[in-house]
Order: structure tokens, then sequence, then C-alpha cells
């Protein structure tokens, strides 16, 4: 028993470096990041996969969120290494659509 | 619009150019077969890394200079390449519209071990990420982080894996491939060893007997294995695998579309233990000397008219060396001096389904399956032999009507064909026998049984939105030995809130035990095995069994996306036959009986899972067990070598894009009440001249780190090195009737180091 409880505080200790890391990196590079959710054909679970398998490899991608339900690609990247146009090509590229998803917000 | 605009100039300035042109048409093709052109659909050309549109009549233009690919897409439809030479004038390109296509398939999340929110049955749905958690060499690993499955050994001998649903054995779980029964009599001690984790997509574990579409056989439950689809765009996959254990593993996936209609997905799978390994020092192998080789093709060919056909072969061979460190692959286990074993399994399958739909919408259809297993096993045990050879034949033919939106009817007639032919040879001379004899005794047992049913069947399905399901069911089938079975099966969900979900069921299967191969273990004792009483009338083979429960989820506000769930889970299965195998009443023999009095199981299970923040996944689940047999001579008493309780807590931690992935399992698993002879044991534990097992803990982990294609995983099982010591009896009498490695509670092998490697090539 008490080397369960050793184990599983090792491992609370880690998970909480690991974070740690995690925000700490994200802090020094705010100022370039940009964000773009595309509206896309994909629409299996296949077509999740190929994306996530691919597009977090694309220069300056910083994180990725593929929603299946709404068919849309969110993307967070690094402005001064990509742009919008190589980030849909490279959607495209994998076969599907990518159309920037254009959140109209209401006006004040 | 830029684009648009762009594209419009890029269409303007081709259509000026004519020399070269290349008129291209993209149409929609319905799943009636008529067409339609698709405006503003988008084509890629590949070489110039440049995206056009068509115009509003589907049509674009485009000057070409080069050998060019383009591919043709729209949202919601299928995509078309094609290939063009300068030169050549027009060409079209088909799409048709996704859904038409592949099922329904929901997830979207990095979802491993889930609750299926949709299905009218308590379905736990274990994903491609979950296979991942953990090594998973073969399908008995991937349910180590599922508190409702329990995977344990068969014996300390034979590598045999066996799980248990709900209390009871695997053996009354039906297991499916693609909703077709699988692992079935013969193949089914070594089955679960049979399914290479790689080669899977997902499997879903539904408690309690569901459908009655695949027969009567589901008594505990389903678990139905989705393999790597044909149309998944990966034309190559590789998995490597070595373990500390000295195995070694490969498994290659093969996706290709050969055309709009035809698919395939070719999947092969070798492994090997290099070494024996005795940690224990018993003189016994820790586990078997294994090789493997595992051939599977399928393919799927898909009309636009929505007809589509399934088929696929399979084909495996796996041969294992087991017993004494003494013996050699060479040896004669007959004539050795050592106590070895060898067993080789052979097997074939074939399938056949076709989906016929009979209206243009699909909601009228037929279907038919058809699937051919053979499958021939030779091994030894000491000086027990035992060979077998199954022939099995399933045709199913499905008739379904969705009437409108809440009302579907399906109606079925299927048929089984069964040949089982197996001998059981006990070479031994005896000090003690059943009957005491100066003589030395060699006894053989000869089984033969050809068994064929035919049963109707029909399923009312009414659904109201997404607050009600009811699903009805009534089969009957006419089995050859039998006679007259039948089975209804009832299942209610009833959703109070979107976030309250409730789920009732409840039903009636049947089984015919396959006494030899379902208890593989006794093989791996110095015991007589006694048929002698169930033998004489197949009649005694039946199992009969109905199982009851309910689930009640809640869909909590709390956490990272409100994806927090806590599942709590009741199920109750009574017996009114069984065929029971008992060590305990006889200290020379393995009795096999009928039961006579009572037989349940009460499992109860809590399921909690909650992300704490983004990308951090934490599931805990609880199970308790209280599983109770009549056996002769004791009475109505705690089922031997069932586990009261198991925990388990799972965390996984995945940095952004799961570029790095953690994850840790600890388990801890409870007391099981063990058979008399194991008194003394290490670890054992007496409690009022009953014995039990301790309760102990086991600790998994694993990182993996993700490249453009390529994965690379290290990690562990059984950290905290946790083993049952001695698991076999009398290991230094290795002939004698007090040998026995059939008592298995715990883990046989220390803690493990695993590495892998997992390449993928997309399309």
């Amino acid at each position: 028993m008490k080397q369960f409880v050793k184990i599983i505080l090792a491992i609370a200790i880690m998970a909480l470096f690991a974070f740690n890391a995690d925000a700490q990196n994200s802090k020094k590079k705010q100022a370039n990041i940009a964000e773009v959710t595309f509206v896309s054909s994909i629409d299996c679970a296949g077509c999740v996969k190929k994306v996530e398998g691919n597009i977090p490899y694309e220069k300056g991608v910083k994180d990725l969120k593929v929603n299946l339900d709404d068919q849309t690609i969110y993307i967070k990247y690094d402005a001064t290494k990509t742009d919008k146009e190589k980030l849909a090509a490279a959607i495209v590229k994998l076969g599907y659509t990518a159309e920037e998803k254009v959140i109209e917000e209401a006006k004040k | 619009m830029k684009k648009a605009l762009l594209s419009a100039i890029f269409i303007l300035f081709c259509t000026t150019i004519l020399a070269q042109d290349f008129k291209g048409s993209v149409i929609y093709r319905r799943s009636d077969g008529k067409t339609e052109p698709l405006p503003f659909a988008q084509i890629y050309i590949i070489e110039k890394a440049k995206l056009i549109e068509t115009d509003e009549n589907g049509h674009f233009t485009i000057n070409l200079e080069e050998r060019t690919t383009m591919v043709a897409t729209y949202v919601g439809y299928t995509k078309d390449t094609l290939i063009v030479d300068p030169g050549v004038p027009s060409g079209e390109f088909y799409l048709m519209g996704e859904n038409e296509v592949d099922e329904a398939v929901v997830t979207s999340r990095q979802l491993t071990n889930t609750l299926s929110r949709i299905k009218p049955v308590r379905t736990e749905v274990i994903t491609a990420a979950g296979l991942c958690k953990m090594a998973c060499c073969n399908l008995a690993e991937s349910f180590e982080n599922s508190a409702s499955v329990t995977v344990g050994y068969s014996d300390a001998i034979t590598g045999a894996r066996q799980i248990k649903l709900l209390g009871l054995a695997g053996t009354y779980t039906q297991l499916l491939d693609e909703n077709r029964p699988v692992m079935r009599g013969l193949a089914s001690p070594f089955g679960l060893t049979y399914v290479p984790g790689q080669w899977l997509e997902s499997i879903q574990i539904a408690k309690g007997p569901s459908s009655v579409i695949n027969g009567l056989e589901a008594i505990t439950g389903q678990i139905n294995m989705e393999h790597r689809k044909p149309t998944d765009e990966v034309p190559f996959f590789l998995q490597l695998f070595g373990s500390s254990h000295a195995m070694a593993e490969a498994n290659v996936a093969s996706s290709l579309q050969l055309n709009e209609k035809w698919s395939t997905v070719i999947l092969a799978h070798a492994s090997s233990v290099l070494k024996s390994i005795d940690h224990n020092d018993d003189g016994f192998r820790d586990e078997p000397q294994a090789t493997q080789f595992n051939l599977s093709n399928r393919w799927l060919y898909y009309d636009p008219s929505g007809f589509q056909m399934r088929f696929g072969i399979r084909a495996l061979a796996d041969d294992r060396l087991g017993g004494q460190m003494g013996f050699e692959r060479d040896h004669d286990p007959l004539t050795s001096e050592f106590w070895g074993s060898r067993i080789k399994n052979k097997g074939l399958n074939g399938y056949l389904k076709l989906g016929i739909p009979l209206n243009e919408e699909n909601s009228h259809n037929i279907a038919i399956v058809a699937d051919y297993n053979y499958h021939t096993l030779g091994s030894s045990y000491g000086l027990k032999t035992y060979d077998g050879t199954q022939k099995s034949i399933f045709l199913n033919l499905i008739y379904q009507n969705q009437l409108n939106d809440h009302h579907r009817i399906s109606f079925g007639l299927s048929g089984q064909d069964d040949d089982f032919r197996e001998d059981v040879e006990d070479h031994r001379t005896y000090i003690f026998t059943p009957v005491p004899s100066p003589d030395p005794i060699t006894y053989k047992i000869p089984l033969h049984r050809r068994e064929r049913s035919v049963g109707v069947y029909g399923e009312y399905n009414y659904t109201l939105d997404d607050k009600v399901t009811f699903v009805g069911s009534l089969r009957g089938d006419y089995n050859n030995i039998h006679g007259f079975l039948f089975a209804p099966r009832v299942t209610l969900k009833y959703s109070f809130t979107d976030d309250i979900i409730f789920r009732l069921l409840g039903g009636r299967g049947f089984r015919t035990a396959n006494i030899l191969a379902d208890n593989i273990g006794i093989f791996s004792t110095g015991r007589i095995i006694n048929v002698e009483e169930i033998r004489g009338d197949q009649r005694n083979l039946l199992e009969d069994a109905w199982t009851y429960g309910g689930n009640i989820t809640f869909y909590l506000p709390f956490g990272y996306e409100n994806n927090t769930y806590i599942s709590f889970d009741y199920f109750r299965n009574d017996f009114l036959k069984q065929v029971i195998v008992d060590q305990e009443l006889d200290i020379v023999q393995a009795v096999l009986y009928n039961l006579d009095g009572k037989s349940y199981t009460n499992t109860y299970q809590v399921d909690f899972s909650i992300d704490p923040i983004e990308r951090f996944n934490i599931v805990t689940t609880f199970r308790y067990t209280d599983a109770k047999v009549t056996l002769r001579g004791q009475g109505l008493v705690e089922r031997p070598l069932t586990s009261r309780f198991k925990a388990v807590f799972n965390a996984q931690y995945a940095t952004a894009m799961n570029k790095w992935t953690f994850d840790f399992t600890a388990q801890l698993n409870g007391k099981t009440k063990l058979p008399n002879f194991m008194a003394g044991q290490d670890k054992v534990i007496e409690k009022d001249g009953e014995y039990f097992s301790p309760i102990y803990p086991m600790f998994f982990a694993q990182i993996t780190r993700k490249f453009r294609g390529i994965d690379v995983y290290i990690g562990g099982e059984n950290l905290g090195n946790y083993r049952q010591r001695n698991a076999i009896l009398n290991a230094d009498k290795p002939f004698s009737e007090e040998f026995n490695a059939s008592a298995i509670w715990g883990p046989l092998s220390g803690i493990k180091i695993y590495a892998g490697l997992r390449l993928t090539i997309w399309k």
C-alpha cells in the first residue's frame, strides 16, 4: 500500500513539472502567436487522425484542435513562421477543404 | 473573397489559352446513381500547389503544360483525383456524399476509455488512443485500463489469457469482429492473444445480453472489435515492439483505395518470445516460448447506389513451447524426462458481408453475413495430449426497415453449423486412480459434436429524439441437440435531461459448453479429467442464464469542457444451467458436472472521469463482484478464482498536439477465493477455513513521443514487481497428481519494460 502511495506521488510531481514547462514555453512566445479556424470537409475519424498526424509538424504550428462535429480545424501558429494561406494549403494537400471561418462578432 | 477573385481571374486567364486547355467538371453522384454538377468545388493542383474553384455550373478550365494531378473536394463529399497529361481535352470528377460511404463515427476528442452517450446498452469504448496507452500487444492486454473486464491467465504453463466480465469467464461473453461472432470453441482459449492490438481501431464493451441478431451466446455481454479500415488513408503502417521478457513483435497494416469503389486493408503480424525465462527458479518457463504468424486481408466494395460488400480472409499459425526449462523443441513430450508442453494452433477464416439497399434512402435494406472458420489444435501437457479440429459455418440474413424517425424493425434468419472433433489421451500410470487399481491406467476421452441450429428473430427499435430508446427482441432457435431454445431481450435508454442518462436491460442467453477448450487450464495439472457425468448426453452441455441490470450516468459541469461524468452500474446474472469444473471435490480428479442449485453474480461498478485541465484526463473505476456457485459437497460458496473487487486509476497528460503523452495506470486487485488445495501457499490467507489471495496493486506507465509519421514509446508493466510466486504447485513433481498450475490469482511475471515504434505513412 505504501508503495502504491509513493508511486502515485511520484507521478503527480512529474505531471506538475510537465505543466510548468508547458506554461513557461507558451508565455515566452505569446507575442507572435495568431489563431485561425478553418471550416473543413473532414467528416470521418480517419480524417481527424490524418489531420492530427500531419498539421502539428507544419512549420510554426503551436496548437491544433480538430472538431469533427462542427467540421472545424483550429490552429494556433507563430505568425513570423507561417500564415493562414500556407496552413490552408497544408490542409488541402491532405485532401480536405479549408475555408477560414469568420466569426461574426456583435457590432457595438 | 480574395481567393475567389484570384480563382476567377485564373479561370478567365486559362480559358483564353485554348491550345492545351483541360476542361474539367465536378459532378455529384447521388446514392440513387443520378448526377448533378457541383458549383464552387475546390480543385487542388498538386504540382503547382494551387487551389482553384469550379464555376456555378461545376466547370473549370486549366492550362496544362505537364502531367498534372488534380484533387477535387467539397465539404461533406468524398474527393476524387485525376492525373491528366497535356493534350487531354476534358475530364470529370465524381464526388459522393461522405456519409453514404462510411458508417457514422462519433468521435472527436482525444478520449480513450469512455462511456458511449449514444448507445442504448451501457457501452464502454476503448478507442485507438486508449489502445495506445499501454503495450497492448494483443486484445487481452487491451483491457488493463478497464475495471469492467478483468484479465488473467488460465494457467502458469500455456500463456492462455482469460477475461472476466461481470465476474464470469470470458466464454460467456460474445466476441464479435465487426459484428460477426468470432473466437468460438477451439479458437477461444488462445483467441485473445490472436488479435494484435495494432490491428484494431477500437473496442466496444457492452454489458449484458443486448442484441439477438448474432445468436444466443451473449450472456454477460458483447465485446466488439473494429479493425483498421480499408478506407483509412494509410497505405503503410509499421509497428515494432520489444520487451525485457525477450518478446519481439512486428505488425504491418496497409490500407489501399484502388478506385472509387474498391478498397482493401492488409494486416500482418509476427511475434516471438526469443528466450525462455525462469525468474522464480521453479524450473518452469514463466511464459511459453510462443511464435505467432497472423495474416488478414479485408476488402470493401462500395457502389454509389448504396450496395456494399465486405469480405476477407485470415490465416493464423501459433506454436508454443512451455513447461520445464530442460524440455526442448525437438523433444517428444511423451518420452522426455522433462515435463513439457507443446501447443500448435492453426486457423483459417473467411467471411462475406453484403449490404443491399432496397430503396433510395437505404432505410429499407437487407444484409447477408456468411462466415467459415476452420481451426486445429494439437497440444500436449506432460503426458496428456489434447487434439481437436473445428469447422464452423455461420449464416445470417437480416432485413431492416426504418419505418420513420421513431420506429425500426429488423427480422432475420440465421444458422450455425459446428463440427467438433476432440481427443484427449492421458498416458500416465497412476498411484491413485478413481477406482484404485494396481495396473497402470491410460485413458482416452474422444469427443465429437456436430451441432446445428437455425434461428429466427425479430427486433423492434423505438426512438423518441434523444430522450428514449427502446429495443425489444425475441429469438427462437431450433438446435439438433438441445431442441427449441427461446430468448427474449429488452433494452431501455431514457434521458431525464441531456446530462442524466438511465439504462435498463435484461435478457436470456444460451451456449453449449466446450468442456475441454473452455477449461484449458485443467490440462496443466496432474489431475485426471473426469467428464463421465457430462459426456453421456450432449444435452448436458447446455448453459442457460438470465442477465439483467441497469446503469445511470451523470454528466457534470466540471472540469475542462465539462467532460466529467460519473456512472453507476448494477448487473445480476443467474444461471439455470451451467457446467461446473470442480477441483475440490476430489484430490486427484478434476470433475465436470452440471450445476445443481444456484449460481449467480451481482456486480456493482462506479466510473468517474474528469479532465481537470486541458489534455489532462483522469479516469477511476471501482468494481465489486459478489459471485456464488453451488459446488457439490460444499453448497453455495463464493465462486473460486473470481476477484471480489478491482479499482483502476488512470491519468493521462499530453502536451499540445499530443507531441508528448504520459500515461499512468494503477490497479488494486481484490482478494480472490482460492480452491482448498492452495492452503499454505505463498501469500495465501486463511479465514474461517477458506483460502484467499491477498489484495495486490499493479502499476503501468508509458511515455509516448510523436514525430511526423513516427511515434516512439517506452513503458513498463507491473512496475511494483508484484508476483504470485510458486504459481505451479509441486513443480518438483510434475508427473504427480498433486502437480497443479491452474490456480492463478496474480501476475506470473514481474516487472516488464518495453519499447516500441509506430511508423505511419499517410496517403
